[in-house]
């Protein structure tokens, strides 16, 4: 507005040395006026020139983005293409293989406890030995006969919990086998 | 028979599988049975006694091996999609840990097998606690899904020969409640050769050859050798190393004058390009800004390991019988070194400090007497040593400059192995 009323000043037409104050009503009527005719002054005819402009304009415009669009697509679509990742059949080979295992017998178990010598194998976690115990305890009660053998008592070098290793696990295996179990009963307690 | 809880029945079950047992007898009890008062595990046990004298009597073996199958050439699959495509499938059979993988084609097979003399069928072990047949071609199978090149295949090679080993006891490592992992040293000409991250954060990142083969070692162990969590991989929490194992290879270049490298050390030639592999706990570093003479120095690193070691370590007699490997960063090798001392006198004088007194042993712990019979008589005020003899204490150079050096506990029933790299 303050660039406006400035050029106004220049171009009014007035008395260069009249007061501000002359400038102001004249400066309020241009204005008003100005804004009048924008609102309701213009004709009939200057509407229908300015949309028939406007309707050029806009025809033109579409014209020439549909243009763009067809030669962005015709030149950009096969590298867009190559950048993505195309589906495809693929052989590949399994990488799990196959395993192999051999069988092992168990003895087959005694059909009945009674005087039969049951070994029982601790691996040395915390509670192994007081869950042993109390089965045990429960064996001698109930199983008439029966002989218990506490591994850890008798054998402590099987009692390794983390042993683990093959040839340690055999040691134990022939350890406790030299008690001439019928059955071992072990606890992997954790 | 065995007794096992609700949280490791299938661990058992696994286990029994993998020795030739497939339907075992088994007595199911809830977990835990550890850390829990003596009145709860004595019910455990009186609830658990019918079932107990049930399979006792009554058990009768039922189940069937799966059949044996060819193992070489190994079986292709077909797959239709992308890359990513694969990578899901692949993660959703179980055919990887969930890291991308490159898709393994026979054409890049047969690229990487140009990397070794050995035959594609040769069969270098069973993996276990699956017993999975562990071919060269299988190993370059995973060499290619972890981006290896083909010149790291006979490092490739050697690792897992090493792996396969009984005296390794991977199956102990890889199957235990423990935050365990492979640890792998390479030493000799090998390592320049196709550039093994030996000097600054050489067991860590931008290293190619490191993170790669760390990364197919740990593919055929979880893949070919089935050791996934939640089972049989019973890791509590497991660790990045699942993932890429530690793998570094000895800073040779900064080896004092006089000191042989570990390959060396474990009986080989200078001139031969060896590969080590021990199952460990995760190391702890030991910081030393601070210490002038060797003295101070093993006294500190002593005084910092000796409690660290409680990984249940003075629990597991066991554990005193194994190597435990001691990553000396080469300024601390250097203020050894200066002072004239030789690597024996470092295993002296480490075995001397490092002990704990038996007064600090949990009262319940098992294997004393076998602990007295190997190391004589104790009373609480005897300080037991981590190991027997002060040879099972391994030095290696470890990494570039800054004042750190790092222990590698070996986690129980784990020796090292070494393996010679044959290209």
């Amino acid at each position: 507005m303050r660039q406006k009323f400035l050029y106004f000043v220049c171009h009014s037409g007035l008395d260069p040395e009249s007061s501000l104050f002359d400038y102001i009503p004249a400066f309020a009527g241009m204005t008003a006026w100005e804004i009048t005719y924008r609102s309701v002054g213009r004709t009939t005819l200057d509407v229908a020139e300015e949309k028939k402009g406007v309707r050029e304009m806009k025809r033109r415009s579409a014209g020439r983005r549909i243009t763009f669009l067809i030669l962005m697509i015709v030149f950009t679509f096969p590298w867009v293409l190559m950048a993505m990742e195309r589906v495809q059949l693929w052989e590949v080979v399994d990488p799990e293989g196959v395993i192999r295992i051999e069988p092992i017998k168990i003895n087959p178990h005694p059909l009945t406890l009674e005087g039969k010598t049951v070994v029982l194998r601790w691996n040395g976690k915390h509670n192994g030995d007081h869950f042993l115990n109390r089965v045990a305890e429960l064996l001698r009660e109930n199983v008439k006969g029966i002989k218990v053998v506490k591994s850890w008592e008798v054998a402590p070098e099987t009692v390794d919990p983390i042993a683990g290793n093959e040839e340690r696990s055999k040691e134990f295996a022939k350890k406790i086998s030299s008690l001439k179990p019928d059955i071992v009963i072990g606890a992997q307690a954790d | 028979m065995t007794i096992a809880t609700t949280e490791f029945i299938s661990l058992a079950k696994d286990t029994a599988l993998s020795e030739g047992v497939p339907d075992g007898p088994f007595v199911i009890v809830p977990h835990p049975m550890g850390m829990i008062p003596l009145s709860e595990i004595r019910k455990k046990a009186e609830d658990a006694f019918p079932e107990i004298l049930k399979v006792a009597t009554e058990w009768k073996p039922v189940g069937k091996l799966p059949p044996l199958k060819q193992a070489y050439p190994a079986e292709k699959l077909k797959i239709q999609g992308t890359i990513e495509d694969i990578n899901k499938i692949f993660f959703a059979k179980g055919l990887s840990l969930g890291l991308p993988i490159i898709p393994p084609t026979p054409e890049r097979i047969q690229e990487m097998l140009k990397g070794t003399s050995r035959k594609p069928d040769h069969v270098l072990g069973l993996v276990p606690p699956r017993m999975g047949v562990l071919t060269v071609e299988l190993v370059a199978v995973h060499a290619a899904m972890a981006g290896c090149k083909p010149e790291y295949m006979p490092v490739l090679v050697a690792a897992s020969e090493a792996l396969l080993d009984p005296r390794a006891n991977w199956r102990g490592a890889t199957t235990t409640t423990a935050t365990s992992a492979a640890l792998v040293i390479v030493n000799g000409p090998i390592v320049d050769e196709i550039g093994i991250g030996s000097r600054q954060g050489a067991a860590g990142a931008e290293n190619h050859a490191n993170a790669t083969i760390g990364y197919a070692i740990n593919l055929i162990a979880d893949i070919v050798g089935g050791s996934k969590p939640p089972t049989p991989d019973k890791s509590t929490l497991g660790g990045p190393a699942d993932f890429v194992c530690w793998i570094f290879g000895e800073n040779e270049s900064k080896l004092p004058a006089g000191w042989q490298p570990h390959h060396v050390d474990r009986g080989f030639k200078r001139a031969d390009s060896v590969v080590t592999l021990m199952g460990i706990y995760p190391p702890v570093d030991n910081i030393d800004h601070w210490s002038t003479t060797p003295e101070e120095h093993i006294n500190w690193w002593a005084h910092l390991i000796t409690p660290l070691l409680s990984i249940g370590g003075p629990c597991w007699v066991s554990q005193m019988e194994q190597p435990h490997i001691l990553g000396l960063g080469p300024e601390h090798a250097q203020l050894l070194a200066e002072a004239g001392w030789t690597k024996d006198r470092i295993r002296k004088a480490f075995w001397e400090k490092a002990r704990i007194p038996f007064s600090a042993w949990p009262k319940g712990c098992p294997n004393t007497d076998i602990l007295i019979k190997k190391f004589g008589p104790v009373n609480p005020d005897t300080l037991i040593p981590i190991t027997l003899r002060p040879e099972e204490i391994h030095i290696v150079i470890a990494g570039g400059s800054g004042k750190h050096s790092h222990f590698f506990p070996p986690f129980p029933g784990c020796f090292p192995v070494s393996k010679q790299v044959k290209k």
